[in-house]
Order: structure tokens, then C-alpha cells, then sequence
């Protein structure tokens, strides 16, 4: 055994929760923001229902799987008719595609608790490659995963018509997320109250 | 005409301060009146977010002219002029400083709890004054809305009170802020 596997076995150990299960977001402990910007200048807003299963397992790491399942009308930007218009046609048109979803097609482990999952992203009708680093931190009964991504929001038709000029709504937006975990209970799906 | 007020006229930087936030004020309230009535959408984001960045180039002016002001004495009022008059020159004047400098701050509150944070011509952003809140949001619009009508009120009786001392009392108060009349001695 060389020095620096050596020093991995002594050091990854006992220092991150390990995940041999599968596990759900607690959405009432979790946060999903997105950033992007308007006029120059950042506006951020949060998607309060969300469910997924995450599956981290070091022993196994074959089996690690992430589906993350995002309620796309549960969009809070703060004002009322700023969700409105989130969830309208030129946006989410949530009537049609109420849901965005995140399937991993690999996640690797890169050690000391930071992960790489790679995977589709999928908004309305257009599906992505997207990359998300993520960490997995917290406590072994409550993990929490935290990361960012940026995506483009016109590669997903978010923002059509008089919304596609980008000079004055950005086309990147960062998706920052910290999801608490919890035990998985026969997949029902956690849903944080209304503020 | 020098840099600095005299006892007869005002000085290039009262006048251009005077002069410039006259014409941005014009701008403001035709883009604030579209603005307002437009629904969600680009129209609306791109007309208020230039209301937006001439409101805190407004601000900034007046700030500038506010200092300039107190280390910087305005001309003397004409002798004969009364001391109800002094006090309602007196009183408007510094109503419109009051007005000049509160409405770009209720405005930036009200943007800041529409989470919508003000940038100045894309080139740099102010801090949110406060968090989202829409009823914060609905609150400063309804202010900013009544300052409005407020300063647009002052602003005429302002010019008619200039248009009287010029055309009808002779004397030089419209004058004195004026580039290229010649200051009447009375």
C-alpha cells in the first residue's frame, strides 16, 4: 500500500455519514434556489415541493443513484405574480410539464465527502447532460447533500417569446441546492409547508 | 458666470445640478406612468429597470447638490419681497430637496421587496434595503405613486412662481437660474 492510499484509509473513515441506503429529501429541511439574473442584477427564487430518492453507497459504488423529482408550480420567487408568470407558458407552463427531474446516469465518489453526478435534466420537454458536484455532509442520521450547477435556461424553452432576449433576463442560472435526507419511507414524497 | 453662486446668480454647478435633474425628472415620470400600467413581462422589466438607474442617478445628483448647497449659499431674494414669501421660497424649495431625495429611496424599497435588486445600467448593483415582502412591495409603490403627484404639484407651482417673479414682478429670480438670461437688477 503506497502512502497516499494510506492516508485515504486513515482519513475518509468515520469523517462522512455513509449511505448504504436509499434516502429521501426532508423538503422541509432542504433548500432548491436557482439564481439568475434580470437587468443586470441577480434575482434568486426557490422550488418548495420536491421528492426524489438518493442512493449513495461507498461499498458498492455501482449502485449509487439519484432521481430527483422537482413539483415545477411550487416555484416562490417572493411576489405573487412573478410565480405567476414562472409557472405560465413562456416559463415552466406548469399545466403541461408540472414536474422537472434529474436521473443520474453515474455518481462518482471523488473522496473526503465530494461526489460528481452526472446525469439528464429534464424541464417542459427538453432534456440535458448536466454535471452536479455535490458534497454529503451532516450527521449519520441526517445527511445533507449540498451542490451547484449552471444550466441555461434556453436550452430548456424557460423564458420563450418576449423572455428570450438576454441581455436583460441572463440565459445562465445557477441551481444551488442543500437537501437534508431522511430514511426512505415506502416513497412517499415530502413537501415543505407553505411559508 | 463662475463655478460657485453669487449674490446675483447661480453658479455653473447649481445650475447644471438644477437643470439636469429637471430633465431626468421629465424622463422619470413618463417612464414611471408607462412602467406602471405595463403587466409582468420584458416591456415592463426593461422600462422600470431605466427608471430604475435615472432614479439613483437622480439620487446621487441630488445628494451632490445637497452638499454643494450647504457649503455653497443660495443668491439673495430680492429686497422688496415679503417675509410670507420668503418663508413659502423657503418652504418649497427645500420640500422639493426633501422630495428629490425620499422618492428614489422609496423606490429602491419597494424594488428590494419585489426581489428585485437595483442596478445601475447593468454596471453594478445597490444593496437590497429590504427582504421580499409584497405587501412591503404594494406599500412603496402606493408612497411612491402619491410623492409623484406630490413633486409634480411642487414642480409647477415652482415654475409658476419663477414665470411670475420674471414676467410679472421683474426681478431676477428666474434669472439668476437661467444660463443665458442677464441677471435684471431691481
Amino acid at each position: 500500500m503506497n502512502a497516499r492510499l494510506l492516508l485515504a484509509a486513515l482519513v475518509i473513515p468515520a469523517a462522512f455519514p455513509a449511505l448504504a441506503d436509499c434516502w429521501q429529501p426532508d423538503a422541509a429541511a432542504s433548500e432548491v434556489r436557482f439564481a439568475a439574473t434580470q437587468a443586470g442584477a441577480p434575482i434568486e427564487g426557490t422550488f418548495r415541493s420536491f421528492t426524489g430518492r438518493i442512493c449513495l453507497d461507498e461499498g458498492q459504488p455501482d449502485r449509487n443513484a439519484i432521481d430527483v423529482t422537482i413539483d415545477t408550480g411550487s416555484v416562490d420567487m417572493g411576489l405573487p405574480e412573478f410565480d405567476e408568470a414562472m409557472r405560465g407558458a413562456e416559463f415552466f407552463d406548469t399545466a403541461h410539464w408540472p414536474a422537472a427531474r434529474f436521473i443520474s446516469t453515474s455518481v462518482t465518489a471523488l473522496g473526503s465527502g465530494r461526489y460528481a453526478a452526472a446525469g439528464r435534466f429534464t424541464i417542459r420537454d427538453r432534456t440535458r447532460d448536466v454535471e452536479v458536484p455535490f458534497t454529503l455532509s451532516g450527521a449519520e442520521g441526517t445527511p445533507v447533500i449540498a451542490g451547484e450547477t449552471a444550466i441555461r435556461r434556453l436550452d430548456y424553452d424557460i423564458g420563450l417569446g418576449q423572455w428570450r432576449d438576454t441581455r436583460w433576463v441572463g440565459d445562465e442560472v445557477t441551481l444551488r441546492f442543500s437537501v437534508t435526507l431522511r430514511a426512505e419511507d415506502n416513497g412517499a414524497g415530502a413537501t415543505a409547508p407553505a411559508p | 458666470m463662475g463655478l460657485r453662486n453669487t449674490d446675483e446668480q447661480y453658479g455653473w454647478v447649481t445650475q447644471g445640478l438644477h437643470w439636469a435633474i429637471f430633465v431626468l425628472v421629465a424622463v422619470q415620470v413618463v417612464l414611471g406612468t408607462i412602467g406602471a400600467d405595463l403587466p409582468v413581462g420584458m416591456e415592463r422589466l426593461i422600462t422600470l429597470a431605466r427608471h430604475k438607474s435615472l432614479g439613483m442617478t437622480i439620487f446621487a445628483l441630488m445628494l451632490a447638490r445637497l452638499a454643494w448647497r450647504l457649503v455653497n449659499p443660495a443668491p439673495a431674494l430680492p429686497a422688496e419681497m415679503g417675509q410670507v414669501e420668503r418663508r413659502a421660497a423657503r418652504a418649497v424649495h427645500w420640500l422639493l430637496y426633501a422630495l428629490l431625495l425620499t422618492m428614489p429611496v422609496v423606490g429602491w424599497v419597494g424594488s428590494s421587496a419585489s426581489n428585485l435588486t437595483v442596478s445601475w445600467f447593468g454596471l453594478f448593483t445597490f444593496p437590497d434595503l429590504v427582504n421580499t415582502d409584497p405587501g412591503l412591495a404594494q406599500l412603496a409603490k402606493a408612497v411612491h405613486r402619491g410623492l409623484a403627484w406630490g413633486l409634480m404639484a411642487l414642480v409647477t407651482l415652482h415654475a409658476l412662481a419663477a414665470l411670475r417673479h420674471h414676467f410679472l414682478l421683474g426681478d431676477n429670480v428666474l434669472a439668476r437660474m437661467v444660463p443665458w438670461l442677464p441677471g435684471r437688477r431691481t
